[in-house]
């Protein structure tokens, strides 16, 4: 969800935004703290990167970072798209039926 | 009117900046301003720090405070040896009196104590200190060993004291050498 957010996001993908698309897509609000450990891990995996903005005074004098999908994390994100298309794929809800 | 303050709860903030250990704290602390000069309430910030902190503790505190959890007690048990060997019986334990092995384990000891104290505060260097003491404390075993079988003229034996000290020297080792997170020399903080 956190790459697919970031894809949507584009150059403007620091913390708030990223929060936010994630409330307007999931209707759930998650926590700054659970979204920057999520990227964190992303980071190490070499699936995002990050750089450091400006700080500016609306944010207290402190820097936006700023995050991007890297390669790797596009090919994760196929991978991903694949796997649970596979999965859905025969089952009676994907084609609009209830069980 | 406007009821809504301009300033993020103070002690919120400074929890955040004290207890809040992760590299992006920083960033973290600029979005949560961000989003309540953009009026998200009191109760949302302090509700995001807390959450920050804890999520952050976990996060960067579980491999440096199990190190010092194992590296505290590896100094107690050489104090503790230290004690033994000054002549002192605590209950059911007693060791002949050597002066040399105690100055040895109370050397071991401090060792130890001072990496546990750099790991506390974070330096860089602290995987350093944390790296050299345990190499302090393997070589005061290894004395100890050697002089025990010197002693008693018999092969070298390892008694629970020491089997103990070197299981929590090699258990800090291992997470010295193989735990560097980001790729990097140092251990997160």
């Amino acid at each position: 969800m956190i790459l697919l957010s970031l894809i949507r996001l584009g150059d403007e993908a620091y913390g708030v935004p990223i929060s936010k698309e994630l409330l307007k897509t999931t209707g759930r609000e998650v926590a700054l703290g659970s979204v920057y450990a999520a990227l964190d891990r992303l980071e190490k995996k070499g699936f995002v990167a990050s750089t450091l903005g400006d700080p500016t005074p609306a944010r207290g004098g402190r820097a936006k970072r700023y995050f991007r999908v890297t390669k790797t994390g596009m090919r994760e994100a196929q991978t991903t798209r694949t796997a649970l298309m596979n999965l859905w794929r025969g089952l009676p809800l994907a084609q609009g039926e209830h069980p | 009117m406007n009821s809504e303050p301009s300033q993020p709860p103070a002690l919120a903030s400074w929890l955040l900046r004290h207890l809040c250990s992760t590299k992006d704290a920083e960033a973290l602390t600029g979005d949560l301003y961000e989003s309540f000069a953009e009026g998200q309430s009191e109760r949302w910030f302090w509700r995001q720090a807390v959450t920050a902190i804890l999520v952050g503790a976990a996060r960067g505190f579980s491999v440096r405070f199990f190190l010092i959890l194992l590296m505290a007690s590896n100094a107690l048990v050489f104090f503790f040896g230290a004690i033994l060997h000054a002549g002192v019986a605590v209950g059911p334990f007693h060791q002949p009196h050597i002066v040399p092995a105690t100055a040895v384990e109370v050397l071991c000891g401090l060792s130890l104590g001072w990496a546990v104290a750099a790991l506390c505060q974070g330096p860089p260097s602290a995987r350093r200190v944390a790296l050299t003491s345990n190499l302090v404390a393997a070589a005061g075993v290894c004395l100890g060993v050697v002089a025990g079988a010197v002693r008693q003229q018999t092969g070298p034996t390892i008694a629970l004291d020491h089997r103990v000290m070197l299981a929590l020297i090699g258990a800090c080792l291992v997470i010295l050498l193989f735990n560097r997170p980001d790729g990097s020399k140092e251990i997160r903080t």
